[in-house]
């Protein structure tokens, strides 16, 4: 049995460690406190990528560079929206821990996958007596949910505990996944603690906080009445991006809560922090199967400022007693209403401080890191089975590769073409990697 | 005097960039006195896996000499012409098969993650590597290309933007109610980009386009928009023209429209700077980006019918504007030399392998 290695070598696959994505910000957290313990490579598909001192690569040469100095594990964030296409495009390239932020994907990906063969792949990599597909099979995909990406992972995190819930109701029967079996497990969305600002300055006022989008699914639509109506005085900082704020404006002037409203601008987590500051309730009231909370509302909950959530979705896999749930649809905004109405300062410090608690046990940014340590060495057995299988997979992809050339060359591999010039060029340019029909 | 071969790759009934790099190399070459022919070998990246084949013809090639002639030097320019052996290779790159490289994954590469792409994929990186890291000088069209070289192939190279293929003969003329565009139909050049921006733009200004399609379908697809926009009156197709009428066209447009998606080069941009003519280009352009500044000799814009036609109306409306922009770039084209004595260095950095290299057998480079 092969010894396994001290310092594991990680792939890890990253947009930026400076955009606005989950990907960056879950790297930017867990990088310095996982470097020292991993030898750790960044690959991107950017061309410049401020890497804190980590070698930086295209993710195109990944393959490569695993040639030269192998890693023992290749990592991926899976989220939706273009800054998330390298990865799932290179994740079907080569089989490592995906970490689920998004299951659902409005997001086709790119064009490369509109015809991604990869049930005949994941039934190659079980068996490898499957037939390639013939090139003009190639069958025309265009899932909503993430199937591809999660049916050739060995191994599955998920940032949500709705997702992960969806993943085995829903899909984890239907993509026959890896045959050494497929760990998956729940890791939440990292947070960094400190200590909460100190206590309401303004007992008369409630100051609300929100950060969802102009579209319904952020739920402005019965926010906005809800604070106009409320039989509390209220005032809601509302940070949008700046391509909103006409929209967020005309919101205002529609629901005629312009006075309670106070617009900030550039969504960001920084931004985020400092204007839960001076919140007192901070509403997550995102409502959809697409996107996710993370890590806003993890950001709220560490701040220590009371939660209101959706009691659907990702919000319903908060617990009971951390935050405030209002339901979805017809009810919604005079749930919210009422709710604000009953709100007091001690309801508000014990919420926010169970929120607080539960967000340190789950998400702590020194506990993630310990938890994806741990999850790294644990499955380092699996994952290098794994990619041995998968290499066994690529070579046979080569073979059949060649042989195709070969056929286009002049028909059989003894013919004239293939004798003349594709069987030197081939071993010369090692493109005969094993002994083949052609060597 | 040397015997020198210019390794071309043709793409059957097109014309474009390419051919017109290695036909004004070939003069080059000759007006220096050398004895300089073309070897072309037809390209077609249809059905994927036949590019290995093909890849293999050229490396198969011996060049080494001719009808018992020495050959003293090839120049390769674009995939996979560089795959040839010769112990005096100088490479130019045009560009490399971009859908295995920038392109992979998207609209406009067929290379999905069927582990028989990925196998082709590595296959064509490793072999890029060898036979253009193999050659004794190496260079390229623009630092757009050079970029990508270093990033994926981790190669170094000098960059050597092509002269203009008409020399001096560039003029300036007045603003004729026209935006130009040059260059072959296919989706990588966004010429629907331009027929989508008329309907926003000064309805006295036509588009006059230059260039064959080369993709099927690629007239439809543009013959559709031009429906679907009522602009049967406003959209000319020229085709294939000769160099005078295109210097004509050029010295006349109101602005030259120019915004391929990241560009290798682009000697659209260049010829229009020649002519005066302020240059529409968008930001995801590429090459074209190292030669046009917006708002000193032209607009980068986004790629969209409306950062377009904000552009062309720019210059529609103030017009001395367009003919301040077109002096600064035809300012920067002869401060450049582009458009007399541009081929010296050229061609001195590509023949330096007679200096440099000794001369030994092909099949020496080859083991």
């Amino acid at each position: 049995m092969t010894a396994l290695p001290s310092r594991p070598r990680i792939a890890w696959f990253v947009d930026s460690l400076d955009s606005q994505s989950l990907s960056s910000y879950c790297s930017q957290l867990l990088l310095p406190l996982l470097h020292s313990r991993f030898e750790i490579e960044l690959f991107t598909d950017a061309v410049r990528l401020s890497s804190e001192g980590l070698p930086v690569h295209h993710y195109l040469t990944a393959y490569r560079r695993h040639r030269e100095a192998p890693f023992d594990l290749f990592f991926y964030q899976l989220e939706d929206g273009k800054h998330g296409r390298f990865a799932r495009m290179h994740l079907g390239l080569m089989p490592g821990v995906v970490w689920v932020h998004d299951l659902f994907l409005l997001d086709h990906g790119p064009e490369g996958l509109y015809t991604s063969p990869w049930e005949r792949t994941v039934a190659q990599f079980r068996d490898g007596n499957v037939p390639f597909f013939e090139r003009s099979d190639a069958p025309h995909q265009l899932w909503p949910r993430a199937c591809r990406e999660v049916a050739l992972a060995p191994v599955v995190l998920f940032s949500s505990r709705w997702a992960m819930r969806d993943f085995g109701t829903l899909l984890s029967e239907r993509i026959e996944p890896y045959p050494g079996g497929q760990r998956v497990d729940f890791l939440s969305v990292p947070v960094k603690l400190h200590e909460p600002a100190a206590g309401r300055i303004s007992s008369s006022t409630l100051r609300l906080a929100s950060l969802g989008t102009v579209n319904v699914e952020d739920r402005a639509y019965k926010i906005l009445p809800a604070l106009r109506d409320a039989p509390c005085e209220c005032h809601l900082t509302w940070l949008v991006d700046g391509n909103e704020l006409t929209r967020a404006r005309e919101l205002l002037e529609e629901f005629a809560v312009q006075q309670r409203v106070t617009l900030a601008e550039g969504r960001s987590v920084q931004k985020w922090r400092e204007i839960l500051d001076t919140t007192d309730i901070a509403l997550h009231m995102h409502r959809s199967p697409f996107g996710h909370l993370a890590p806003y509302v993890q950001c709220s909950l560490a701040a220590g400022v009371s939660v209101v959530v959706s009691d659907a979705a990702e919000g319903a896999y908060l617990p009971e007693n951390c935050v405030f749930r209002v339901s979805p649809g017809l009810t919604e905004s005079a749930e919210l209403k009422q709710l604000l109405g009953s709100l007091n300062d001690s309801t508000l410090d014990a919420v926010g401080r169970r929120g607080r608690e539960f967000v340190a046990s789950e998400s702590d940014v020194l506990l993630i890191a310990e938890r994806l340590a741990s999850l790294f060495h644990d499955n380092l057995t699996g994952v290098k089975r794994c990619m041995e299988r998968w290499t066994v997979l690529q070579q046979s992809a080569s073979k059949v590769l060649l042989e195709e050339v070969v056929g286009l060359a002049g028909g059989s591999p003894g013919g004239c073409g293939a004798e003349q010039f594709v069987r030197p060029v081939a071993r010369e340019l090692g493109w005969v990697q094993e002994p083949t029909n052609l060597g | 005097m040397a015997r020198i071969l210019v390794l071309g790759v043709k793409v059957p009934f097109t014309h474009g960039g390419q051919e017109v790099l290695v036909g004004s190399l070939i003069k080059g070459l000759k007006a220096r006195g050398h004895e300089a022919d073309v070897v072309e070998l037809p390209f077609n990246p249809i059905p994927k896996e036949s590019i290995l084949l093909q890849a293999a013809m050229w490396r198969s090639l011996d060049l080494s000499e001719y009808a018992g002639q020495p050959i003293d030097l090839v120049i390769a320019t674009k995939f996979p012409s560089y795959f040839a052996r010769h112990p005096r290779k100088s490479v130019w790159l045009v560009h490399q098969l971009r859908a295995f490289y920038d392109l992979y994954g998207g609209s406009f590469s067929s290379v999905g993650d069927d582990p028989r792409d990925e196998q082709l994929r590595r296959m064509l990186m490793d072999s890029d590597t060898k036979t253009i890291g193999e050659s004794a000088f190496i260079s390229t069209i623009s630092k757009n290309v050079s970029d990508r070289l270093k990033l994926y192939n981790g190669l170094d190279s000098t960059v050597l933007y092509p002269p203009l293929p008409q020399g001096d003969r560039y003029r300036s003329g007045e603003a004729h109610p026209y935006i130009l565009s040059v260059g072959r139909l296919c989706r990588i050049k966004r010429i629907a980009l331009a027929i989508n921006a008329l309907p926003l733009i000064d309805s006295k200004i036509k588009l006059k386009i230059v260039g064959l399609p080369d993709e099927p379908g690629m007239m439809e697809y543009l013959n559709n928009e031009i429906a679907k926009h009522e602009l049967q009156s406003r959209v000319e197709f020229l085709g294939r023209v000769g160099d005078e009428e295109l210097l004509e066209l050029y010295a006349h447009a109101t602005a030259v429209y120019y915004a391929p998606y990241d560009e290798d080069y682009g000697y659209v941009t260049l010829e229009g700077m020649a002519s005066g003519r302020p240059i529409v280009t968008a930001r995801d352009s590429g090459g074209t980006l190292e030669f046009v500044t917006n708002g000193e000799n032209g607009f980068v814009t986004d790629p969209t019918p409306e950062g377009i036609s904000e552009a062309v109306n720019a210059v529609v409306r103030d017009p001395e504007l367009g003919v301040r922009l077109g002096a600064t770039g035809r300012a920067r084209i002869e401060k450049a030399g582009m458009m007399t004595t541009g081929w010296d260095h050229v061609l001195n950095a590509l023949l330096s392998p007679l200096e440099t290299v000794p001369v030994k057998k092909a099949s020496q480079v080859a083991a």
